[in-house]
């Protein structure tokens, strides 16, 4: 019988939900959002926000967090492999206060609050739950293994200091599956082979 | 071939379900069981339910929860197959608020606060986390998927009103790996053949 535990080492276990605002359907990307919400890593729990926008940052990257030791962990060993783009460890990070709101089923908003910033992320029409799994190496380009559950958004949005980023969400394919280029990814692990 | 990263089942849930059980000896009876959900997404909606049964109620099941529709849906679709003690809908539902505090690697406290009942969940020694996922089938006498970060405890402690339960947590096994009565259950989701 297959043992009903993962033979890999957890590396986080938390939220990653993401925004990604096209042009048009296949078209150039004018946004990206990755949020974190960490239950447990190595490098404790918290949040992390990383942030572009044709618009609104003129395509410069921002991060916001409220651990900081977190926001360097993440780029090192997440999003390193998922977007280099923001994994750049000389860009500041912005202390900020973090916040939910939201049924789950219809619409989520994710608040992130700095002395300079006010940002807020938003995801609708909110469609069917998946879950996505997939073991170190399976996939391309992903030495890592994960678990979320994805929930596709048909609309999202990026504001910043009330002013809303350009650009759209797209359906989108994740395996077999109809997705979006917004989901929200709850219910997340990542793990490695161990050491 | 690339194996499809996507389980084809329906998610049913998502969330947490973090468990207490206390005994007083390895292998003894458990003196109390909590069940602890906070969830995300599920058809009762998004909130939290703790299903509690301990010496400290006089073995009775009490049910806290900020969802009275979720608490139902949870009985009739999980707790009905987990702990059917659990799963009696005519057990009233008390009210409540819930929080969590903890730096979650060393501890972690979930606290549910009703009008009558200060209820502390308390997990720490905590050891490594690990992940399980169970097809549907794998579990006995339900029919459901699972997965699941679980972060085992070495102690765990639950008190009503400033009243601590009797008896601790134990080691224990899930499939060959080394585990505990009592663990944290975080990124869970369940699944279900459509």
């Amino acid at each position: 019988m297959t043992s009903p535990v993962d033979p890999n080492e957890v590396r986080l276990t938390g939220e990653n939900s993401f925004i990604r605002l096209l042009d048009k359907q296949g078209g150039t990307q004018v946004g990206r959002a990755s949020h974190w919400r960490i239950l447990y890593s190595p490098a404790g729990p918290g949040h992390a926000l990383y942030v572009h926008s044709k618009n609104l940052t003129k395509g410069a990257v921002r991060i916001y967090s409220d651990n900081l030791a977190l926001a360097r962990w993440l780029q090192e060993e997440l999003e390193s492999m998922i977007y280099p783009t923001f994994a750049d460890q000389n860009i500041p990070v912005v202390d900020a206060v973090f916040a939910a709101s939201g049924d789950g089923m219809s619409h989520w908003t994710e608040s992130v609050e700095s002395a300079p910033d006010s940002i807020t992320l938003t995801w609708s029409e909110l469609g069917e739950s998946f879950l996505v799994r997939s073991g170190p190496g399976e996939r391309p380009n992903r030495p890592l293994g994960i678990y979320s559950c994805f929930t596709p958004a048909r609309k999202a949005q990026i504001s910043i200091n009330g002013q809303t980023a350009e650009g759209h969400a797209y359906p989108d394919k994740f395996g077999d599956r109809a997705s979006s280029t917004a989901c929200l990814a709850w219910g997340e692990s990542w793990t490695r082979p161990r050491r | 071939m690339t194996m499809n990263p996507v389980d084809p089942n329906p998610v049913r849930l998502t969330g947490e379900n973090s468990f207490i059980r206390l005994a007083e000896k390895e292998g003894g009876q458990d003196m109390t069981r909590a069940s602890h959900w906070r969830i995300l997404r599920s058809p009762g909606g998004p909130g939290h339910v703790l299903f509690l049964k301990s010496e400290l109620t006089h073995n009775e099941v009490h049910i806290y929860s900020d969802n009275a529709a979720l608490t139902r849906w949870l009985q009739e679709e999980i707790e009905s197959a987990l702990f059917p003690a659990f799963s009696d809908q005519n057990v009233p539902i008390i009210e409540a608020e819930f929080a969590r505090i903890g730096n979650h690697m060393t501890f972690s406290t979930e606290s549910v606060e009703s009008q009558n009942d200060s209820v502390s969940l308390t997990w720490y020694k905590l050891g490594t986390p690990f992940i399980i996922r169970f097809q549907p089938g794998g579990i006995p006498g339900s029919p459901h998927g699972v997965y699941s970060c679980l972060t085992p405890a070495g102690a765990a402690q639950l008190s009503i009103n400033g009243v601590a339960a009797k008896g601790r947590c134990f080691p224990e096994k899930i499939g060959d790996h080394m585990s505990s009565t009592s663990c944290l259950a975080w990124g869970e989701t369940w699944v279900r053949p459509g």
